[in-house]
Protein backbone atom coordinates (compact mmCIF):
# COMPACT_ATOMS: atom_id res chain seq x y z
CA UNK A 1 0.00 0.00 0.00
CA UNK A 2 1.75 3.63 -1.16
CA UNK A 3 1.11 6.50 1.11
CA UNK A 4 -0.38 9.60 -1.03
CA UNK A 5 2.78 11.55 0.14
CA UNK A 6 5.16 8.97 -1.42
CA UNK A 7 3.21 9.53 -4.54
CA UNK A 8 3.20 13.51 -3.72
CA UNK A 9 7.18 12.74 -3.07
CA UNK A 10 7.47 12.46 -7.25
CA UNK A 11 6.74 16.01 -7.79
CA UNK A 12 9.68 16.84 -6.00
CA UNK A 13 11.56 15.57 -9.48
CA UNK A 14 10.49 18.04 -11.25
CA UNK A 15 12.93 20.19 -12.98
CA UNK A 16 11.92 23.50 -14.93
CA UNK A 17 12.79 23.87 -18.79
CA UNK A 18 15.92 24.52 -19.82
CA UNK A 19 16.63 28.07 -20.38
CA UNK A 20 14.13 29.17 -17.77
CA UNK A 21 16.77 30.53 -15.22
CA UNK A 22 18.01 32.97 -18.38
CA UNK A 23 14.27 34.28 -18.87
CA UNK A 24 14.08 35.42 -15.50
CA UNK A 25 17.77 37.04 -15.32
CA UNK A 26 16.91 38.35 -18.75
CA UNK A 27 13.73 40.02 -17.75
CA UNK A 28 15.35 41.62 -14.67
CA UNK A 29 18.90 42.15 -13.53
CA UNK A 30 20.00 42.35 -17.45
CA UNK A 31 16.97 43.83 -18.49
CA UNK A 32 17.77 46.23 -15.69
CA UNK A 33 21.41 46.32 -16.60
CA UNK A 34 20.28 47.14 -20.15
CA UNK A 35 18.16 50.13 -19.19
CA UNK A 36 20.89 51.56 -17.52
CA UNK A 37 23.46 51.11 -20.57
CA UNK A 38 20.59 53.15 -22.68
CA UNK A 39 19.94 55.73 -19.51
CA UNK A 40 23.67 56.29 -19.60
CA UNK A 41 23.60 56.41 -23.56
CA UNK A 42 20.90 58.76 -23.72
CA UNK A 43 22.66 60.59 -21.18
CA UNK A 44 25.68 61.33 -22.84
CA UNK A 45 23.46 61.64 -25.95
CA UNK A 46 21.85 64.73 -24.12
CA UNK A 47 25.23 66.08 -22.82
CA UNK A 48 26.34 66.07 -25.91
CA UNK A 49 23.79 67.96 -27.85
CA UNK A 50 23.86 70.90 -25.27
CA UNK A 51 27.16 70.99 -25.70
CA UNK A 52 27.23 71.13 -29.37
CA UNK A 53 23.77 73.14 -29.20
CA UNK A 54 25.76 76.13 -26.91
CA UNK A 55 29.00 75.54 -28.98
CA UNK A 56 26.97 76.41 -32.35
CA UNK A 57 24.89 79.02 -30.31
CA UNK A 58 28.17 80.87 -29.75
CA UNK A 59 29.10 80.22 -32.76
CA UNK A 60 25.89 82.28 -34.07
CA UNK A 61 26.09 84.78 -31.30
CA UNK A 62 29.75 85.54 -32.64
CA UNK A 63 28.19 85.64 -36.33
CA UNK A 64 25.22 87.82 -35.43
CA UNK A 65 27.86 90.54 -33.71
CA UNK A 66 30.45 90.20 -36.54
CA UNK A 67 27.32 91.15 -38.81
CA UNK A 68 26.29 93.92 -36.48
CA UNK A 69 29.51 95.29 -36.36
CA UNK A 70 30.19 95.29 -39.88
CA UNK A 71 26.83 97.03 -40.33
CA UNK A 72 28.13 99.63 -37.62
CA UNK A 73 31.36 99.88 -39.92
CA UNK A 74 29.37 100.18 -43.13
CA UNK A 75 27.15 103.09 -41.63
CA UNK A 76 29.96 104.90 -40.15
CA UNK A 77 32.40 105.05 -43.43
CA UNK A 78 28.21 105.75 -45.87
CA UNK A 79 28.21 108.96 -42.75
CA UNK A 80 31.66 109.60 -43.70
CA UNK A 81 31.48 109.44 -47.37
CA UNK A 82 28.32 112.13 -46.92
CA UNK A 83 30.60 115.33 -46.63
CA UNK A 84 33.18 113.69 -49.27
CA UNK A 85 30.56 113.71 -51.67
CA UNK A 86 29.41 116.56 -51.28
CA UNK A 87 32.93 118.32 -51.42
CA UNK A 88 33.76 116.14 -54.43
CA UNK A 89 30.14 117.92 -56.14
CA UNK A 90 31.53 121.33 -55.35
CA UNK A 91 34.71 120.69 -56.89
CA UNK A 92 33.28 119.81 -59.80
CA UNK A 93 30.63 122.77 -59.89
CA UNK A 94 33.81 125.03 -59.44
CA UNK A 95 35.60 123.16 -62.15
CA UNK A 96 32.30 123.42 -64.64
CA UNK A 97 31.92 126.80 -63.86
CA UNK A 98 35.61 128.06 -64.21
CA UNK A 99 35.10 126.37 -67.62
CA UNK A 100 32.39 127.99 -68.47
CA UNK A 101 33.55 131.69 -67.61
CA UNK A 102 36.71 130.39 -69.13
CA UNK A 103 34.50 129.96 -72.77
CA UNK A 104 33.02 133.07 -72.06
CA UNK A 105 35.86 135.32 -72.05
CA UNK A 106 37.84 133.56 -75.17
CA UNK A 107 34.36 133.79 -76.94
CA UNK A 108 34.56 137.69 -76.64
CA UNK A 109 38.01 138.37 -77.33
CA UNK A 110 37.22 136.43 -80.51
CA UNK A 111 34.38 138.73 -81.16
CA UNK A 112 36.52 142.47 -80.25
CA UNK A 113 39.02 140.83 -82.79
CA UNK A 114 36.13 140.59 -85.72
CA UNK A 115 34.77 143.85 -85.00
CA UNK A 116 38.72 145.58 -84.77
CA UNK A 117 39.29 144.00 -88.61
CA UNK A 118 42.44 141.97 -87.19
CA UNK B 1 16.46 45.51 3.91
CA UNK B 2 16.34 45.06 0.32
CA UNK B 3 18.21 43.16 -1.60
CA UNK B 4 21.22 43.83 -3.89
CA UNK B 5 22.12 42.67 -7.35
CA UNK B 6 24.06 39.88 -6.59
CA UNK B 7 21.82 38.80 -3.78
CA UNK B 8 19.04 38.59 -6.42
CA UNK B 9 21.12 36.43 -8.75
CA UNK B 10 21.96 34.05 -6.17
CA UNK B 11 18.39 33.68 -4.76
CA UNK B 12 17.07 33.14 -8.74
CA UNK B 13 20.07 30.66 -8.96
CA UNK B 14 18.61 28.76 -5.50
CA UNK B 15 14.78 28.89 -5.79
CA UNK B 16 13.92 29.52 -9.19
CA UNK B 17 13.72 25.64 -9.13
CA UNK B 18 11.72 25.47 -6.01
CA UNK B 19 9.48 28.17 -7.29
CA UNK B 20 8.79 26.02 -10.74
CA UNK B 21 7.94 23.09 -8.80
CA UNK B 22 5.42 24.61 -6.86
CA UNK B 23 3.84 26.80 -9.90
CA UNK B 24 3.69 23.11 -11.90
CA UNK B 25 2.21 21.09 -9.26
CA UNK B 26 -0.83 24.07 -8.22
CA UNK B 27 -0.84 24.33 -12.75
CA UNK B 28 -0.16 21.19 -13.90
CA UNK B 29 1.31 23.02 -16.85
CA UNK B 30 4.66 24.03 -18.38
CA UNK B 31 3.67 26.98 -19.85
CA UNK B 32 1.39 28.79 -17.23
CA UNK B 33 4.36 27.33 -14.60
CA UNK B 34 7.83 29.03 -16.55
CA UNK B 35 5.15 32.31 -16.45
CA UNK B 36 4.59 32.08 -13.40
CA UNK B 37 8.01 31.72 -12.25
CA UNK B 38 9.38 34.43 -14.38
CA UNK B 39 6.67 36.89 -12.99
CA UNK B 40 7.28 36.00 -9.58
CA UNK B 41 11.15 36.50 -9.68
CA UNK B 42 10.20 39.75 -11.88
CA UNK B 43 8.22 41.06 -9.05
CA UNK B 44 10.41 40.21 -6.41
CA UNK B 45 13.04 42.03 -8.60
CA UNK B 46 10.97 45.52 -8.73
CA UNK B 47 10.38 45.30 -5.15
CA UNK B 48 13.48 44.32 -4.13
CA UNK B 49 14.09 47.33 -1.98
CA UNK B 50 11.00 46.93 0.13
CA UNK B 51 11.55 43.26 0.42
CA UNK B 52 13.97 41.73 3.34
CA UNK B 53 16.58 39.62 1.92
CA UNK B 54 15.47 36.79 5.00
CA UNK B 55 11.74 36.85 3.91
CA UNK B 56 12.45 36.99 0.33
CA UNK B 57 11.94 33.27 -0.07
CA UNK B 58 8.47 32.85 1.73
CA UNK B 59 7.45 36.44 -0.49
CA UNK B 60 8.30 34.78 -3.36
CA UNK B 61 6.00 31.58 -2.80
CA UNK B 62 3.15 33.68 -1.58
CA UNK B 63 3.72 35.50 -4.82
CA UNK B 64 3.51 32.77 -6.70
CA UNK B 65 0.66 31.04 -4.99
CA UNK B 66 -1.24 34.07 -5.24
CA UNK B 67 0.11 33.99 -9.30
CA UNK B 68 -1.18 30.87 -9.64
CA UNK B 69 -5.40 31.84 -8.64
CA UNK B 70 -5.40 33.62 -12.10
CA UNK B 71 -5.08 30.90 -13.94
CA UNK B 72 -6.69 28.61 -12.03
CA UNK B 73 -9.71 30.92 -11.84
CA UNK B 74 -9.41 31.27 -15.89
CA UNK B 75 -9.81 27.62 -15.72
CA UNK B 76 -12.64 27.18 -13.51
CA UNK B 77 -14.64 29.54 -16.73
CA UNK B 78 -13.04 27.83 -19.05
CA UNK B 79 -12.38 24.36 -18.76
CA UNK B 80 -8.83 23.61 -20.69
CA UNK B 81 -8.34 20.24 -22.51
CA UNK B 82 -5.70 18.35 -20.96
CA UNK B 83 -2.56 18.26 -23.03
CA UNK B 84 -0.65 14.99 -22.23
CA UNK B 85 2.46 16.39 -24.03
CA UNK B 86 2.86 18.99 -21.55
CA UNK B 87 1.58 17.73 -18.29
CA UNK B 88 4.57 15.97 -16.45
CA UNK B 89 6.54 16.55 -19.86
CA UNK B 90 9.65 18.17 -17.46
CA UNK B 91 9.84 14.62 -16.24
CA UNK B 92 10.80 12.92 -19.14
CA UNK B 93 14.49 13.36 -19.44
CA UNK B 94 14.70 12.14 -15.42
CA UNK B 95 14.34 8.58 -16.94
CA UNK B 96 15.96 6.89 -19.44
CA UNK B 97 13.93 3.37 -19.15
CA UNK B 98 10.96 4.42 -21.96
CA UNK B 99 9.01 1.93 -19.70
CA UNK B 100 9.30 3.36 -16.64
CA UNK B 101 9.39 6.52 -17.99
CA UNK B 102 5.54 5.94 -19.15
CA UNK B 103 4.55 4.58 -16.09
CA UNK B 104 5.49 8.10 -14.39
CA UNK B 105 3.97 10.07 -17.01
CA UNK B 106 0.62 7.90 -16.39
CA UNK B 107 1.10 8.39 -12.46
CA UNK B 108 1.88 12.31 -12.86
CA UNK B 109 -0.95 12.81 -14.83
CA UNK B 110 -3.33 11.11 -12.30
CA UNK B 111 -1.29 12.95 -9.79
CA UNK B 112 -1.94 16.31 -11.47
CA UNK B 113 -5.60 15.53 -12.39
CA UNK B 114 -6.25 14.40 -8.33
CA UNK B 115 -4.25 17.65 -7.09
CA UNK B 116 -6.30 19.87 -9.40
CA UNK B 117 -9.65 18.64 -8.03
CA UNK B 118 -8.43 19.50 -4.73
CA UNK B 119 -10.06 22.85 -3.26
CA UNK B 120 -7.11 25.77 -3.27
CA UNK B 121 -6.25 26.00 0.38
CA UNK B 122 -5.66 22.11 0.42
CA UNK B 123 -3.82 21.83 -2.70
CA UNK B 124 -2.02 25.10 -1.75
CA UNK B 125 -1.29 23.49 1.87
CA UNK B 126 -0.45 19.59 0.43
CA UNK B 127 1.77 21.04 -1.99
CA UNK B 128 4.01 22.88 0.47
CA UNK B 129 4.09 20.52 2.87
CA UNK B 130 4.25 17.31 0.93
CA UNK B 131 6.65 18.39 -2.20
CA UNK B 132 8.31 21.61 -0.76
CA UNK B 133 8.91 19.32 2.53
CA UNK B 134 8.14 22.66 4.62
CA UNK B 135 7.54 22.97 8.09
CA UNK B 136 4.26 23.68 9.08
CA UNK B 137 5.47 27.15 10.72
CA UNK B 138 6.90 28.32 7.16
CA UNK B 139 3.65 27.06 5.63
CA UNK B 140 1.37 29.02 8.03
CA UNK B 141 3.69 31.97 7.32
CA UNK B 142 3.13 31.44 3.53
CA UNK B 143 -0.86 31.20 3.44
CA UNK B 144 -1.38 33.04 6.65
CA UNK B 145 -2.76 31.08 8.28
CA UNK B 146 -2.66 29.86 11.62
CA UNK B 147 -0.23 26.55 12.34
CA UNK B 148 -3.47 24.04 13.24
CA UNK B 149 -5.46 25.60 10.43
CA UNK B 150 -2.46 24.33 8.10
CA UNK B 151 -2.07 21.05 9.67
CA UNK B 152 -5.95 20.02 9.43
CA UNK B 153 -6.14 21.54 5.62
CA UNK B 154 -2.77 19.28 5.13
CA UNK B 155 -4.62 16.38 6.73
CA UNK B 156 -8.13 16.77 4.62
CA UNK B 157 -6.19 17.03 1.61
CA UNK B 158 -3.89 14.20 1.73
CA UNK B 159 -7.29 12.34 2.81
CA UNK B 160 -9.46 13.73 -0.37
CA UNK B 161 -6.39 13.00 -2.05
CA UNK B 162 -6.01 9.28 -1.12
CA UNK B 163 -9.89 9.14 -1.68
CA UNK B 164 -9.33 10.66 -5.51
CA UNK B 165 -6.58 8.45 -5.95
CA UNK B 166 -8.15 5.46 -4.66
CA UNK B 167 -9.69 3.93 -7.87
CA UNK B 168 -6.09 3.98 -9.41
CA UNK B 169 -3.71 3.10 -6.87
CA UNK B 170 -2.79 1.07 -3.99
CA UNK B 171 -3.36 4.04 -1.77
Amino acid sequence: MRDVRELLSQLRDIEPPEGLKERILLSTVRRSRLYRLVALASATAIVVGLALGLFLGGLFVGQNQAQKEAVKLLEGIRQTSRPLEESSMMLLEAIVLTMRTTSMVQSQDEEVVKDEGI
Amino acid sequence: MGIGRKRFTEIVEESYRSIYRLAFSMLGSEQDACDVTQESFERLWRYRSKVDERAAYVWLRITALNLCLDPLRRRKTEPEPLDPNDEGSSLIEMRPDPLRRCLRKEEMLMLRRALDRLPEKYRAAVILRDVEDLSYKEISQILGRPENTVKSDVLRGRRMLRKILAPYFDV
